[in-house]
């Protein structure tokens, strides 16, 4: 692997290698295999979390940072410069680029114009890969297993980024799925038709508590409200302790966060909440990454 | 002239006999003729052209047709136009005769010529690059390499020629 730009580029054995090398760093694994390189931290688009865990996961492999947390202090924010002149410079400075842009596509814009490896942050409405990878990690690490395991999807299933390269992950992993959305925020035909043709099994369902039961994760994607007309109902799509009550003893919940109303506070008491340590897998699965891209090319 | 396109619609064979050396490119979608001589830049060129515009087909009902007398085209010319000509025929002659006939069909990859369709595309600052893929009624869809966007010939609405 030289770069990531998309899960799409992925084999089921990059994925393993990948979680299981996050499993090592979450077991304590110590490693200083970027000492004296540089990494440019480059985010045209604020995100705290990501770009905190990126940050963090290289000065723990004892890597140092360049870059800019949104694009307002930037050459190509305030002077106009053209993006592409902009990450050749940057091309020059670093070892390697992790590039968060608003831009559709602009993780592989940067792989085509950069000689340094290059590792998508968040492309726009796109990808998102190492977050679909700390997803598998979670869900994983949450079941001791990543085959045969059924999960639930709720919420935003039309727009999330996040889910759709989750889904498509899932074929890798005879993952059952059970989709819990109105009929607005469905997946669209064309990804339905995808998991079909990969062998995914999943069906529709118009409330959580229909499902529960059955599932090992829920998966909560936030449904912004703004987006929607005001008729459409999304009380049947909101966790509540009463649905818990039924759950299986391995349940967990897991969110890519920030989370709404859909995924109440008094849930975080529970032992099915697993969101936070979900977060925090951020933090390996991204030194697992940094690790394997760049840790044995540099050195 | 309107005699004469009639003739070539009727009289393909005859017509495309007439021809001394050159090529010859029939059954063009309607309406895809302007594209296609865009990008063989025939507005400017010297060569003694023949175009022919709602012609009355057998096959396809209604086609384009362009004929172009001396002109040899690349392999790269042969790319860019099949996009607006899957399943024409370029007939090459040589001698007034046929040396060479193909269907066009789409080519794997486009370079440059589509413009995204989504908005929000990195292409939009860059060169575009299109690799053609089936969709789930099997028919040939355009992938945006950026954007991994998907869209159907008829979605495509602007080309940079
Ligand atoms: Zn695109």
């Amino acid at each position: 692997m030289n770069n990531l730009i998309s899960i799409a580029d992925l084999s089921k054995q990059n994925i393993l290698d990948i979680l299981a090398l996050a499993k090592q760093f979450k077991n304590g694994l110590k490693k200083r295999s970027l000492e004296g390189k540089v990494i440019a931290s480059c985010f045209f688009e604020a995100s705290t979390r990501t770009r905190l865990s990126f940050e963090s996961a290289i000065l723990k492999l004892g890597g140092g940072v360049i870059g800019f947390a949104d694009s307002d202090s930037t050459s190509h924010g305030a002077k106009g410069e053209s993006l592409v002149d902009t990450l050749k410079v940057i091309n020059g400075y670093a070892d390697a680029l992790i590039i968060r842009h608003p831009l559709d596509g602009a993780a592989r814009l940067a792989q085509s114009v950069c000689s340094i490896p290059v590792i998508n942050a968040g492309d726009g409405a796109n990808q998102h890969p190492s977050q679909t990878l700390l997803d598998l990690f979670s869900i994983q690490d949450s079941q001791n297993k990543i085959e045969n395991i059924s999960i639930g999807l709720l919420g935003d299933l039309k727009h999330g980024r996040t889910i759709h390269s989750l889904v498509e992950a899932a074929k890798f992993f005879n993952i059952q799925l059970y989709f819990i959305a109105p009929k607005e925020l469905r997946m669209n035909e064309n990804k339905l038709f995808q998991l079909k043709t990969s062998g995914i099994q999943y069906s529709f369902h118009n409330s959580v508590d229909e499902v529960i039961h059955k599932l090992d994760c829920l998966y909560i994607i936030r449904i912004q409200k703004e987006r929607f007309d005001e008729s459409i109902s999304f009380d049947k799509y909101k966790l509540n302790l009463k649905s818990l009550q039924n759950v299986k003893s391995n349940f967990k919940i897991l969110s890519p966060l920030p989370r709404l109303e859909e995924l109440p506070v008094e849930i975080d008491a529970t032992p099915y909440a697993y969101y936070f340590q979900q977060a925090q897998n951020g933090l390996y699965i991204r030194q697992a990454l940094l690790d394997m891209i760049l840790g044995d090319k540099l050195n | 002239m309107q005699n004469q396109i009639s003739n070539w619609a009727v009289e393909d064979k005859k017509h495309i006999g007439s021809i001394e050396n050159g090529i010859n490119i029939d059954h063009i979608p309607c309406g895809n003729a302007f594209y296609i001589m865009k990008i063989l830049n025939l507005y400017k060129s010297e060569y003694q052209t023949g175009i022919g515009l709602n012609l009355s087909s057998k096959k396809i009902g209604k086609k384009d047709l362009i004929k172009i007398e001396n002109r040899e085209l690349s392999a790269q010319e042969i790319q860019a136009i099949s996009l607006f000509a899957v399943g024409s025929t370029l007939s090459i002659l040589k001698d007034f005769k046929v040396i060479k006939k193909v269907i066009l069909a789409m080519p794997d990859v486009v370079h440059g010529i589509i413009i995204c369709p989504n908005k929000r595309c990195v292409s939009h600052h860059h060169v575009s690059q299109f690799l053609a893929v089936a969709n789930r009624n099997n028919l040939i869809e355009l992938k945006c390499n950026y954007c991994e966007k998907s869209f159907l010939l008829s979605d495509i609405k602007e080309y940079n020629l």
